[in-house]
């Protein structure tokens, strides 16, 4: 059944793709939507990483409020890296919106 | 001079000494990383676009550093802290960014470069922290 599921994401992707390079504007709007697409998975799943981090230092913090020095410590650095993945996925969806090396 | 940006930097609200000592890291980082690529790219449109990249990082770091510290230890006042600084900081980001590739004509490398240097800060600050630990141990 997964295989199946991949199957057919498969084929509508390589099917779309076809149908969008066929004209400079299906370039354009399929560039669009693979943005919007792109972003949102990057954002929620950044979402979901800092709000576990955020949950667990929270945990952490009542359960033991003597170590939230250290679990502040942590819990910034975590935020950090995962900000930055976000922030990387802003960029690329930029770039490919407004810079983009693949359409002249 | 390090005292002195350690002293500022309690007086603005960085209270806990680790989150205190990374913001001042990353502060020096950004400030001695600007002038060594601005130096050898002789200012070129690379080295203003990872100054522009490594500044917007900073401020990123600073306010996350800030919120991060409130929204563990404050009891009243988080959700404004967090709706605030959080989601107003990361729109700001976003249009800074998007000023940059869109309008400037910014180069990708260099702003992603810059972009890096909380990444590699975070990483040397505990790369530091755990061969402290193996020494001490």
């Amino acid at each position: 059944m997964k295989l199946v599921k991949v199957l057919f994401a498969t084929m509508a992707m390589v099917l779309t793709a076809s149908m969008a390079f066929a004209a400079d504007a299906g370039v354009a709007s399929s560039v669009a939507y693979a943005t919007a697409l792109g972003m949102g998975i990057a954002a929620g799943l950044c979402g979901i990483g800092q709000g576990l981090g955020l949950k667990a230092a929270c945990e952490g913090t009542a359960r033991n409020p003597e170590a939230s020095g250290k679990i502040t410590v942590t819990l910034i650095l975590g935020l950090a890296f995962v900000e930055s993945l976000a922030i990387y996925a802003l960029v690329v969806n930029l770039i490919l919106l407004f810079a983009n090396p693949l359409i002249g | 001079m390090i005292r002195k940006l350690e002293t500022m930097l309690y007086k603005r609200g960085f209270t806990h000494p680790q989150v205190r000592t990374m913001v001042r890291n990353q502060l020096v980082l950004a400030v001695v990383s600007i002038l060594l690529v601005n130096a050898l790219t002789a200012c070129s449109a690379w080295g203003w676009s990872f100054a522009a990249g490594c500044l917007l990082m900073t401020v990123n770091f600073w306010w996350m550093a800030k919120a991060g510290q409130k929204l563990v230890s404050a009891q009243r006042g988080a959700v404004t802290v967090l709706l605030i600084l959080f989601y107003g900081r990361l729109a700001l980001t976003g249009l800074a960014l998007f000023a940059l590739i869109a309008w400037l004509d910014a180069s990708v490398s260099g702003l992603l470069v810059g972009l890096s240097t909380v990444v590699v800060n975070a990483i040397t600050w505990g790369t530091a922290n755990y061969m402290q630990k193996a020494k001490e141990a």
